[in-house]
C-alpha cells in the first residue's frame, strides 16, 4: 500500500491519496496521470490492466486501486 | 392518405422533434394509454413495437439498417460469450502453468471476432454516412491529378439516428467481449435497448448495463414518474421553444442566407455567441425531452449535460457537454489506445526521460488524436467537422503541454488558481474558445467558416450593433429581454441542481397551490413567449442529422 | 377517495384551470375585430379588413409570387375591377384558407384566384394542428402580440388599422436577370402534389363556391418555380376537381423578358414583369365578363386617388432604378 501511494505521489503530487475517495469522480487524477499509473502499476506488480478495468470504481481511491491489483494478480 | 404522410406531412420533420405536437399530443399519449392498458408481460413488447413504429415513421424502409444492426449485435454477442465460456471451462481443466498460454490463444480469437463485429458495424455507418463525402473528395483528387475518370457520387441514404444506435450496438458488443455484461439471449430485449424511441434520434448514447434491464423490466406507470416526466419535458420545451427557436432567424441569416457576407464582424461574433447558446438550448432541451419521456415509463437515463459553460478548461468542457459521446470515445478509443502494449511501453520509457507530465503525453496525444478525429468525423461528413475535431485536439493538447509552465508562472507570481477572478477568467477563456469552435461547426463548409472568422477581425463595423439591425435580423429588444430572462431561469436552476437541490422533489413537497402556480407559470410562459407560428421558423433537431 | 381517483380529479382540474387561463389570455391578446394587426406577420394581407364592406370583387391568394406579380390598381385602371392580393411570404394553404375565411366575412367576391406555387409548399401535421388550435384558443395564434401590448403599456403608439396602399401588391424595381435556358422545357412528367395540399385545396374551393365565388387557379411566371411537370400536375388536378386553370408560363402572349423583368434571378417578377402578368390576367378576366366595371362610381373614387399615388411612386422608383 505504501509503495502504491509512493507511485501515485510520484506521478501526480499534491493529492491526499490516503483519504481521497473520489480520485476520478472528483477529477483529482487526470487522464494523463492514469496513463502513467497504468504503465507503472503493470511494471511494478507484474500484471496486465486491460482497458475494461479503467472505470471510476477501480480508481477512485488508493484502497480500490490496491484491490484491483490484488484481483488481477490472482487471475490467470 | 397514408399514415406516415398524415403524421409527417411534407417536410418529414414533425416527428423527428420530440417537441412536435404530433409527438407530444398523439404519439406519446397514445403510447402511455396503450402501455397502461396492457398486462405487465406485454408492456415491454409494446415498448419495442412503439419504438419500431416510431423509427418506421421517421425513416420508413431505412428501418432495415436498424434491424440488421440489431441482428448482428445479437449474433456477435452470443458468439463472443461462447468463446469466453469455452475458454473458462477449458482453462479450469488445465494445470496452472499452462493456463496463461491457453488464455492468450482464446483472447486473441475473441479479439478477432470483436474486430470483425466492429468493422461490420462501423463499416455500415461509414458507407451510409460518408460515401458521398469520400467519392466527392476522390473525384476532386482525381481531377487534380489529371485523371479524367470520375466516380458517381451516391445519393445519401442515411437513416436518422444511425450514428447513435451504431455506437450503442458497438458498445454492447465490446462490453460483452470485455465481460462487463453478459451476452443477451433475448433478441427482443437487445432490440429494445438499441431502438428505445425517445433516444434513437439524438441519444443519449446509453450502455447496455445502464438501461437494458430497466427497459425490459418495465412496470406500470407511477403517478409521480408521470408528473416528473412531464415536468422535465416542459423544462426542455422552455429551452427549445422560447430560446433556441427565437434565435433561429438571426443565426440562419448570418450562417446560411447571407451569402454575400453583408454583415460586419461584430454581428458575426454575436451570431457565433447566439449559435452556441442556441445549440446548447436545443440539444440539452431535447435531452430533457428524452430523459423526461423515459422517466414517464420509469426508466432512468444518463444525463448528457452538466453545466458545460462553467468549465475551466476545454477538456473539462467535454466532460460536461454531450457527456455520453465523450464517455464513449474515452472508454472505447482513448483508453484502449493508451493501454495497448506498445503505448504502455512507450509511456514507461518516456516517463523515465521526460518526467511524469510529458512522459504519458506522447501516448496520450496519439490517443487524443484518434478520439478527436473520430469525434469530428462522427459529427458529419465534411471537412469543417474534421477541422472542428482537430481544433479541439490542438486546444486540449496545448493545454496539457502548457500546464507545467502555467503552474510555474502562477507560483512565481503568487497567483492562487483557486482565486475567484482567476477561475472566472478561465471560464470566460474556455467559453470563447468553445464559441469559436462552434462557429466553424455551424458554418456551411470550412471555407465559409474561415471567411466568417476572418471578418470578425478584419471588418468589425461596430456601428452595426444597433436596434435597427437587430430588428432586421428579427431579434428585437423584447426578444432579447425574453431570452435573457429565460437564460437566467435556466442558469439558476442549473446551479441549484449542481448543488444537489432537486427542484422537482422540493416542489413536490410544497402545497398544491404553489406547485400548480409554478407549473401554470411555466406552461403559460412557453405558450405566450414561445417562438412559434407566424414568421418564426423552428430549428430542426440539430443532432438528428449526425 | 382512493389515490387513483384523486390523481384523476387533480389532473382534470389542472387542465380545466389551464384552459380557463388560456381563454382569458386569448381575450387579452386577440386584436379588435376588423383591424389590421401589427402583431402578426402579414400586414398587407390583413389590410383586406380595412377595405369597405362588399367592395372587393376579386381576390388573389398566394405566397410571395402573388404580391410580386399582381397589381390590383392596374386592373382598376384598365378594367375597373376591384381586387386585392391576400398574399404573404411563404404562405401555406392552411393560412390561405384562414385568410379567405377572414376576407369573406366582410366581402362577397365574385372570383377567387389561388396561385399554384402553394400547392407544392409542404407543411406538416404540426402546422395545421397549431392552426386549428389557434382558431379555438386565439392565444396560439396571437401570442406574439405581447410585444404590441407592451408597446401600448409603455405609451408607444400602435396603429391597428391601416389600409394597404397598393391593395396587397408590393412594388419592386430591382433587376437581377435570370438564366431562362431551361425554363419550361417540355416534359410529360408530372410533379407530385402533397396529399395534404390537395385536401386543403378541395376544402377552399368548396368554401368559395358555397359563397358564390368562382374559384380559379393561376400560375405566375417564374423560372425557378414553374415547370412542365408542375404544369401537368396542376392541369390534371384542376380537371379532376373541375377548376379553371390559367398558367401564365405557357401563355406566349405575355412576353416576359427574363433579362429585365425579374428581381431575383427568375424567382419573382419585378414591376416590369408584374405589369405584363397583370395585363394578361386582366384581359383574360375581361373576356369572361365575370366582373363589373366600377370606374366612375362615386363609392369607388378612393381607387382613383390610390391609382394616382401609385403611378407617381412607380415613376419615382423606376427612375431611381434607372429603368425609365
Amino acid at each position: 500500500m505504501e509503495r502504491l501511494i509512493e507511485i501515485l505521489e510520484d506521478i501526480q503530487p499534491g493529492v491526499d491519496y490516503e483519504n481521497s475517495q473520489d480520485l476520478i469522480d472528483g477529477h483529482k487524477l487526470s487522464s494523463l496521470s492514469i496513463i502513467s499509473l497504468i504503465a507503472e502499476l503493470e511494471e511494478e506488480y507484474d500484471i496486465t490492466i486491460p482497458a475494461v478495468e479503467i472505470i471510476p470504481d477501480n480508481f477512485n481511491s488508493a484502497q480500490r486501486i490496491m484491490k484491483m491489483i490484488e484481483r488481477l494478480q490472482e487471475e490467470y | 392518405m397514408q399514415l406516415s404522410t398524415l403524421l409527417l406531412g411534407g417536410g418529414g420533420k414533425s416527428l423527428t422533434s420530440l417537441f412536435s405536437l404530433v409527438y407530444l399530443f398523439v404519439f406519446l399519449p397514445g403510447c402511455i394509454i396503450v402501455y397502461t392498458a396492457l398486462p405487465k408481460k406485454c408492456k415491454k413488447y409494446f415498448l419495442l413495437l412503439a419504438s419500431y413504429a416510431f423509427f418506421w415513421l421517421i425513416s420508413s424502409s431505412l428501418i432495415i439498417y436498424l434491424i440488421l444492426t440489431t441482428f448482428s449485435a445479437h449474433y456477435f454477442g452470443i458468439w463472443l460469450d461462447r468463446i469466453g465460456t469455452q475458454m473458462r471451462s477449458h482453462l479450469a481443466e488445465l494445470p496452472k502453468e499452462e493456463r496463461k498460454a491457453a488464455k492468450a490463444v482464446c483472447v486473441s480469437k475473441q479479439r478477432r471476432v470483436l474486430a470483425l463485429a466492429v468493422i461490420l458495424h462501423i463499416g455500415l455507418l461509414l458507407v451510409l454516412k460518408y460515401s458521398p463525402f469520400f467519392t466527392t473528395n476522390i473525384n476532386t483528387l482525381l481531377s487534380k491529378l489529371g485523371v479524367s475518370v470520375q466516380l458517381e457520387v451516391p445519393a445519401a441514404i442515411m437513416p436518422i439516428g444511425i450514428s447513435f444506435f451504431t455506437l450503442q450496438a458497438v458498445s454492447y458488443v465490446i462490453d460483452v467481449c470485455r465481460g462487463v455484461v453478459k451476452a443477451e439471449d433475448d433478441l427482443f430485449k437487445l432490440a429494445l435497448f438499441i431502438s428505445f424511441f425517445p433516444a434513437i434520434i439524438e441519444g443519449p448514447i446509453c450502455r447496455y448495463g445502464q438501461t437494458a434491464d430497466q427497459l425490459w423490466d418495465c412496470d406500470k406507470i407511477q403517478y409521480k414518474n408521470l408528473t416528473f416526466g412531464i415536468q422535465r419535458i416542459l423544462w426542455g420545451m422552455l429551452k427549445k421553444v422560447v430560446v433556441a427557436d427565437r434565435l433561429n432567424n438571426f443565426v440562419t441569416t448570418i450562417f446560411d442566407t447571407d451569402k454575400d457576407y453583408s454583415y460586419g464582424g461584430a454581428i458575426i461574433a454575436i451570431a457565433a455567441v447566439l449559435y452556441t447558446v442556441q445549440l446548447y438550448m436545443d440539444f440539452s432541451g431535447s435531452m430533457d425531452a428524452v430523459i423526461g419521456t423515459a422517466e414517464i415509463f420509469g426508466i432512468t437515463m444518463p444525463e448528457n449535460f452538466r453545466m458545460p459553460f462553467f468549465s475551466r478548461t476545454i477538456s473539462e468542457f467535454w466532460q460536461r457537454w454531450h457527456i455520453s459521446l465523450g464517455a464513449w470515445f474515452k472508454d472505447y478509443i482513448f483508453y484502449p489506445v493508451t493501454t495497448s502494449k506498445k503505448m504502455k511501453k512507450l509511456t514507461s520509457s518516456a516517463r523515465k526521460k521526460l518526467g511524469s507530465h510529458y512522459g504519458p503525453l506522447i501516448a496520450g496525444a496519439v490517443a487524443l488524436f484518434c478520439v478527436w478525429f473520430c469525434n469530428g468525423l462522427w459529427h458529419g461528413s465534411a471537412w469543417s467537422f474534421i477541422f472542428f475535431g482537430m481544433y479541439h485536439f490542438v486546444l486540449i493538447l496545448t493545454g496539457n503541454i502548457l500546464e507545467p509552465l502555467v503552474q510555474a508562472v502562477n507560483k512565481k507570481l503568487h497567483i492562487n488558481s483557486g482565486w475567484f477572478v482567476y477561475r472566472l477568467l478561465q471560464i470566460i477563456r474556455t467559453g470563447v474558445l468553445v464559441i469559436i469552435g462552434e462557429l466553424f461547426f455551424r458554418a456551411r463548409g470550412l471555407k465559409a467558416g474561415m471567411m466568417l472568422f476572418g471578418r470578425i477581425f478584419t471588418d468589425q463595423r461596430f456601428e452595426e450593433v444597433n436596434e435597427k439591425v437587430f430588428d432586421k435580423l428579427r431579434l428585437d429588444t423584447y426578444d432579447l429581454i425574453i431570452v435573457g430572462i429565460t437564460l437566467l431561469i435556466v442558469f439558476t436552476v442549473s446551479i441549484l441542481n449542481e448543488r444537489g437541490v432537486c427542484i422537482r422533489e422540493s416542489l413536490a413537497k410544497r402545497h398544491i397551490a404553489l406547485r400548480w402556480a409554478v407549473l401554470y407559470g411555466l406552461i403559460l410562459f412557453i405558450i405566450v413567449f414561445g417562438a412559434y407560428g407566424g414568421t418564426y421558423a423552428p430549428v430542426d433537431p440539430m443532432y438528428a442529422q449526425f | 377517495m382512493n389515490t387513483a381517483a384523486k390523481h384523476f380529479t387533480n389532473a382534470v382540474s389542472f387542465v380545466a384551470g389551464l384552459l380557463l387561463m388560456l381563454f382569458l389570455i386569448s381575450k387579452a391578446v386577440t386584436p379588435a375585430e376588423g383591424t389590421v394587426d401589427n402583431g402578426v406577420d402579414s400586414k398587407d394581407a390583413n389590410g383586406i379588413l380595412a377595405e369597405p364592406e362588399n367592395s372587393i370583387d376579386l381576390l388573389f391568394v398566394g405566397d410571395s409570387e402573388t404580391y410580386s406579380s399582381v397589381i390590383p390598381l392596374e386592373l382598376w385602371d384598365k378594367h375597373g375591377f376591384t381586387s386585392y392580393c391576400l398574399s404573404s411570404s411563404a404562405q401555406k394553404l392552411y393560412y390561405a384558407e384562414e385568410l379567405i375565411e377572414a376576407a369573406l366575412s366582410r366581402q362577397r367576391p365574385r372570383v377567387v384566384m389561388l396561385e399554384t406555387n402553394m400547392l407544392f409548399t409542404k407543411f406538416n401535421f404540426d402546422d395545421s394542428l397549431l392552426h386549428k388550435a389557434g382558431s379555438v384558443l386565439p392565444v396560439f395564434k396571437y401570442h406574439d402580440r405581447w410585444k404590441v401590448l407592451l408597446d401600448g403599456f409603455m405609451g408607444e403608439e400602435t396603429d391597428t388599422s391601416e389600409e394597404s396602399e397598393f391593395k396587397g401588391y408590393r412594388l419592386y424595381t430591382k433587376v437581377n436577370p435570370a438564366d431562362a435556358a431551361g425554363y419550361m422545357k417540355p416534359s410529360d412528367q408530372k410533379a407530385a402534389i402533397p396529399s395534404r395540399c390537395k385536401s386543403y385545396l378541395k376544402e377552399i374551393k368548396e368554401y368559395c363556391e358555397e359563397r358564390g365565388a368562382q374559384f380559379i387557379l393561376f400560375s405566375t411566371p417564374s423560372t425557378k418555380n414553374a415547370s412542365y411537370p408542375r404544369h401537368n400536375a396542376i392541369t390534371a388536378l384542376a380537371k379532376q376537381l373541375g377548376i379553371e386553370y390559367i398558367d401564365l408560363n405557357t401563355d406566349k402572349s405575355i412576353k416576359i423578358d427574363w433579362s429585365t423583368d425579374t428581381r431575383d434571378r427568375g424567382d419573382h417578377l419585378n414591376y416590369l414583369g408584374a405589369a405584363k402578368a397583370t395585363k394578361a390576367i386582366g384581359e383574360h378576366l375581361a373576356k369572361k365578363e365575370l366582373l363589373p366595371d366600377h370606374r366612375g362610381e362615386e363609392a369607388y373614387s378612393r381607387w382613383d386617388e390610390l391609382y394616382k399615388v401609385f403611378t407617381k411612386k412607380v415613376k419615382k422608383a423606376l427612375k431611381k432604378a434607372g429603368l425609365s
